[in-house]
């Protein structure tokens, strides 16, 4: 049997539980006229990089929504490591700690400077200054900008500003990260380069990463897709052969 | 980087709406300053101008209403002379008098002999010799208001009076005063026989348990009531109204300044609402998320307080030189004055503060993120 290499094992379900599951998830809008999902099972194991596919209206950022309770479901439940996570104030807390999101908007603070807006992603977690600052100029070096802390949003480009979007989902090194459309927003140079680095991150950290796009050709850099229609999941598809659990504990012994 | 650095950022980035807050909030401190302050300033003078003319007690009609509304007879004046302890005694009939240039004067009558004469400090003239009337002492407010001299003639309830002296008063009241012989203001108000009230120095060296004794000999002699100037300023009806308009002006003010914070705060929060998503979304919780709010409106308020302090300190220097206010109130603000009210802004601001804050955690990061 062929061996798995490090970065392999961490791209594939590595634990007895998914990271993060949805069970018949749905989310209607306008008291139902719209339907943004409906009864969706899904079910994301840790390391795992899914990405999710559709047309416009199709329920993917709803989704992503919904995996990083920024929303809530309409009915259904969210577990995250097979728990249920029920407040906002769970939720709240898992993105403090344990789930990076990136928008296509970026969302960056326009008053703060690139390093103070990754900074933001620290405080409240009775972190020091100065360990907010370093573990920030950590993130914020790690996609490139160590040279660019001290501009604000607005003195930066698309490009630019997505890194430090990047920087700030990924500065608590959280389990999963959520990139809805990151690329939206950029020309094909910076969107090869943010795919590229948020690649890179997933497998230096190992975190889950769930990517959300309409791109077929960008969501084959992913070892797993799944298409969406209508609020529903029609496909999903992984890449990779499936891993036998001895191939797994093989390599984790390595 | 933290909660005070993140709000102070916000404030400057929208400078003129922080600025607009910012005045708003002032001028509802200063304006309760100042509301406050008049209504203290008043009673503080005429306590001050009691205190300037020099006696230990007062007597006065008992049950009167006001100081104004109570007469005494002119004869209980000896009698209260010969009460054992009493070192010096004198009569004082005092009304607002219509004089001229429309103005009314507050109008004073000492008797010829009166201890008081003594007490007058002169910055021009003379005080009147026994037995000389129709002539008055101004106080140099009121001569300056009027435009008198030592030599001129003023007119009082429609009589004329030569003036032989300017005084030289520290109070407000006693500044505006005019001083006259007992006789002629009797005559001149229909108020023959009559005073307002007696003023009464014991002898001195007199311990607690004599003043208490001699205090009950005078109101053992008829329907009268012995006090010291504080005591009959806190019975009198019309500064009690006065302190009550002042107060719930005060308060009207402060919670105008309130409401104002709560709609600055509100269009803020309003306009931040993506940003508020955006915290959110990265992990904020509702209580930091509020808290970020409330410090912004509490950094706020303390700008506004700072201001409102330096207008009503402003207000303090200018009063006195707008002669219809200057010549009835003196405005100073007090440590004791500014603290309570600086404590009432604080607790309406953070009230200001918290619903917009409440609000803004109660929409869903999705939909606050969607906000243009």
């Amino acid at each position: 049997m062929a061996q798995l290499s490090r970065s392999q094992v961490k791209l594939f379900p590595a634990g007895p539980h998914p990271l993060v599951r949805l069970q018949g998830v749905s989310r209607l809008y306008d008291q139902g006229a719209i339907i943004a999902l409906t009864k969706v099972d899904l079910a994301i194991a840790a390391g795992e990089c899914l990405a999710i596919l559709g047309p416009s209206g199709s329920g993917k950022s709803s989704m992503m929504n919904l995996l990083c309770g920024i929303d809530r479901p309409t009915a259904g439940q969210v577990y995250w490591n097979e728990q249920l996570v029920r407040s906002r104030k769970q939720w709240a807390a898992l993105r403090g700690s344990e789930i990076g999101i990136v928008f296509q908007e970026f969302n960056l603070l326009p008053t703060l400077t690139a390093i103070e807006n990754v900074e933001m992603a620290l405080m409240g977690r009775g972190l020091p200054a100065a360990e907010r600052r370093s573990r920030a100029m950590k993130a914020i070096a790690r996609v490139g900008l160590a040279d660019r802390i001290d501009h604000l949003p607005q003195a930066m480009s698309g490009g630019e500003r997505q890194r430090v979007a990047i920087a700030r989902s990924v500065v608590n090194t959280p389990k999963l990260l959520l990139a809805d459309e990151p690329t939206g927003s950029l020309d094909s140079v910076n969107a090869t380069l943010v795919i590229d680095l948020l690649l890179g991150l997933q497998e230096d950290i190992g975190m889950t990463l769930v990517l959300i796009t309409h791109d077929e050709e960008l969501a084959m850099r992913c070892n797993r897709w799944i298409s969406i229609k209508d609020g529903a999941i029609v496909d999903d598809r992984v890449q990779a052969p499936p891993i036998h659990l001895e191939t797994l504990a093989a390599a984790r012994s390595e | 980087m933290n909660l005070f650095g993140f709000a102070i950022r916000n404030l400057r980035r929208r400078p003129i709406r922080t600025a607009l807050s910012i005045v708003s909030i002032a001028l509802a401190v200063g304006g309760a300053l100042a509301l406050i302050a008049i209504s203290r300033s008043i009673e503080d003078s005429t306590r001050e101008g009691m205190a300037e003319i020099g006696d230990d007690v007062v007597v006065t009609q008992r049950g009167a209403s006001d100081l104004f509304g109570g007469f005494l007879p002119q004869q209980i004046v000896d009698r209260i002379a010969l009460v054992p302890g009493v070192a010096r005694i004198s009569g004082e009939l005092f009304l607002f008098a219509p004089s001229e240039r429309s103005r009314h004067v507050l109008a004073i009558g000492w008797p010829e002999t009166s201890y008081l004469w003594n007490n007058v400090p002169m910055r021009a003239g003379r005080i009147p010799t026994p037995g000389e009337r129709h002539v008055a002492v101004l106080g140099d407010a009121i001569a300056e208001a009027l435009a008198k001299s030592v030599g001129d003639h003023v007119e009082l309830l429609g009589e004329k009076f030569r003036i032989v002296g300017i005084a030289n008063y520290t109070s407000i009241v006693n500044r505006g005063m005019v001083i006259v012989p007992l006789p002629d203001l009797q005559e001149a108000s229909y108020r023959l026989n009559q005073v307002s009230m007696i003023h009464v120095n014991f002898n001195r060296n007199a311990t607690a348990a004599e003043i208490a004794r001699i205090k009950g000999d005078i109101e053992s002699l008829g329907r009268v009531s012995v006090s010291t100037a504080s005591e009959v300023l806190q019975n009198d009806r019309n500064f009690a109204i006065l302190k009550a308009v002042s107060l719930a002006v005060s308060i009207i003010a402060l919670a105008m300044g309130g409401l104002s914070i709560l709609n600055a705060l509100l269009m803020a929060t309003q306009e931040r609402t993506r940003e508020i998503g955006i915290v959110a979304a990265i992990g904020w919780s509702d209580a930091r998320i509020m808290t970020s709010i409330v410090v912004e409106g509490l950094l706020m308020c303390a700008a506004g307080c700072v201001l409102g302090i330096v207008l009503s300190f402003l207000a303090a220097l200018l009063f006195p030189a707008i002669p219809t206010i200057g010549h009835y109130i003196s405005f100073r603000p007090s440590l004791g004055l500014i603290l309570p009210t600086l404590a009432a802004a604080f607790v309406l601001c953070m009230l200001g503060s918290l619903y917009p804050a409440w609000r803004a955690v109660r929409l869903p990061p999705t939909v606050a993120l969607k906000h243009a």
